[in-house]
């Protein structure tokens, strides 16, 4: 891989100090072990099937047309969208516009490796989904033969990447007035045996992943869904799993895509609101001034006619 | 959804209202007979012929891009015997933030006399021109049009005046500078005020000020 010696890289031979943790060195058991407190419990506090707290917010980036931002405790993720642009190299014409979606982690995002500023084959495929499931939502016909780039920026990573990537981006592209389809909200979970983890993190991400099991289920899935339409954006799926549980797991889905749904409208909404209250500041300002200038054009125009007379 | 004292607002996938007597209007989309929004902004409702036409207002310039049969107006960079190059600066009401490149054929300047026209007798760089946006063919290109009266140059400076002062057309194919009295040929459009009614009728503010100062 080539390296940018501009950039601060750290020893080529140099390892992470987590590598000599004791954490390193437990077994897949005894993580699995861990996940679930005697009460039923996960290692934060949460219940199986409750999702972290999510704060989203809008217009957080000055220079893209619009902007996100979103945070589920660990996860933290901006999402910036601009304008459509010419495709650089294209040379077939076509109906549609193009979506550019790039997901980019921060160095310090991930627990487990310092990440490259080289788009790694990870990052790749979180763009890739990216844009498969924000595509159906955005209105592609009415800017055929461009492109809108969105850049979605992981600060920390602490498992659901992906859901929170597409929420965030469903937000943005609404708050830069791209004509679409219906807002977007996504939703992951993790499945570990007969357990399913909603919203999980990256413990649980991990663990579901590297399961020596094969003849149980354990995958992650992430759902993205077109709430107002009722209808499923994209569907991916990751690991081994039986077709009862994904039926089973479809339905939760669902379900908590709906539960993000209220929050992202209610943003919207708020910024529509500042918009109104701001729209009629100004113009009250304007008519102020414009009352000003017309009773100096009645003074000047008095003082003239006094004049000659 | 919302009520913000009659305004009210629309987020993108909200169902406004089914199509019969109503119409889709910019910043919505119709599936299924229904009319949907697509931007986020407060519902415009206009009636025209019984019909009742949706739209939604978006408080920030709307990402949307010129299309076929759209009025824009275009600043003139180049121009030579076959064409005239422009950077489209506006489409209909709303400002582009990303100018977009067009480009006018000399057969797509006006509607007579398409071979003789000579393509400097009618534009020239710098120039403010409307022009109607023409079915796309080629990439990156937006082909325009200054057939009809209405459009062709609407703001241009004559060759040696001072800047800032532009041209009154003073017939069809020219404009004169009010101070350098300098004539120059153009394809003048003949700019159609918005609300024609108004136009025609005096100013009630000037009205009023009239009569102050007679009282006076």
């Amino acid at each position: 891989m080539p390296l940018d010696y501009k950039r601060f890289n750290g020893p080529e031979d140099s390892v992470s100090y987590k590598r000599f943790t004791a954490d390193y060195l437990k077994s897949y058991d005894e993580l699995h072990s861990e996940l679930i407190d005697e009460t039923g419990h996960r290692k934060d506090g949460r219940a199986m099937d409750e999702a972290r707290p999510m704060y989203v917010r809008g217009n957080f980036v000055s220079q893209a047309k619009g902007s996100s931002y979103i945070e589920m405790r660990g996860t933290k993720v901006v999402c910036s969208v601009f304008d459509p642009r010419e495709i650089v190299h294209q040379n077939e014409f076509s109906t549609v516009g193009l979506l550019f979606c790039e997901v980019k982690f921060a160095p310090f995002a991930c627990k487990r490796q310092r990440q490259s500023h080289v788009p790694d084959s990870e990052e790749k495929a979180l763009s890739v989904a990216l844009r498969k499931a924000v595509g159906p939502t955005v209105c592609c016909q009415l800017f055929a033969n461009f492109q809108i780039d969105i850049f979605v920026y992981i600060i920390e990573s602490d498992g659901s990447c992906l859901a929170a990537a597409i929420t965030a981006a469903g937000l943005a592209l609404a708050n830069a007035a791209v004509p679409m389809f219906d807002v977007v909200t996504a939703s992951s979970v993790a499945i570990i045996g007969d357990k399913i983890f909603i919203d999980p993190t990256e413990d649980e991400e991990h663990l579901a992943m590297i399961s020596p099991d094969t003849n149980t289920n354990h995958g992650v899935i992430t759902m993205a869904r077109l709430n107002g339409l009722m209808q499923i954006a994209d569907f991916r799926q990751i690991g081994s799993l039986d077709i009862e549980c994904i039926l089973k797991v479809t339905d939760i889905l669902e379900q908590e895509c709906q539960k993000v749904f209220p929050k992202i409208q209610k943003t919207l909404v708020g910024y529509v609101k500042n918009g109104i209250m701001e729209q009629k500041r100004l113009s009250e300002e304007g008519k102020a001034r414009e009352a000003k200038l017309k009773d100096k054009m009645l003074e000047w125009r008095s003082s003239i006619v006094n004049n000659s007379v | 959804m919302d009520e913000e004292g009659t305004e009210k607002i629309c987020i993108p996938g909200m169902r406004l209202s089914t199509l019969q007597g109503h119409s889709s209007g910019q910043g919505t989309y119709v599936k299924d007979g229904y009319i949907f929004a697509a931007l986020s902004g407060i519902l415009k409702t206009e009636e025209d012929n019984k019909v009742i036409k949706l739209s939604v207002v978006s408080l920030i310039t709307p990402s949307i891009l010129p299309k076929a049969g759209d009025i824009v107006t275009a600043k003139v960079n180049v121009v030579n015997s076959r064409q005239v190059q422009c950077v489209i600066l506006c489409t209909g009401q709303t400002i582009l933030t990303r100018p977009y490149k067009g480009i006018i054929k000399k057969e797509d300047i006006q509607l007579k006399y398409k071979d003789g026209i000579d393509p400097y007798k009618c534009f020239r760089p710098g120039d403010i021109v409307l022009a109607k946006v023409l079915p796309t063919t080629e990439l990156h290109w937006y082909h325009l049009s200054t057939e009809d009266n209405e459009l062709g140059v609407i703001i241009a400076t004559a060759e040696g005046s001072p800047p800032g002062v532009s041209m009154i057309p003073i017939n069809w194919s020219m404009m004169q500078c009010p101070k350098t009295l300098v004539k120059e040929l153009r394809k003048v459009a003949r700019v159609v005020p918005e609300n024609i009614n108004e136009a025609l009728l005096p100013l009630h503010f000037n009205q009023d000020d009239e009569s102050l100062l007679l009282n006076k």
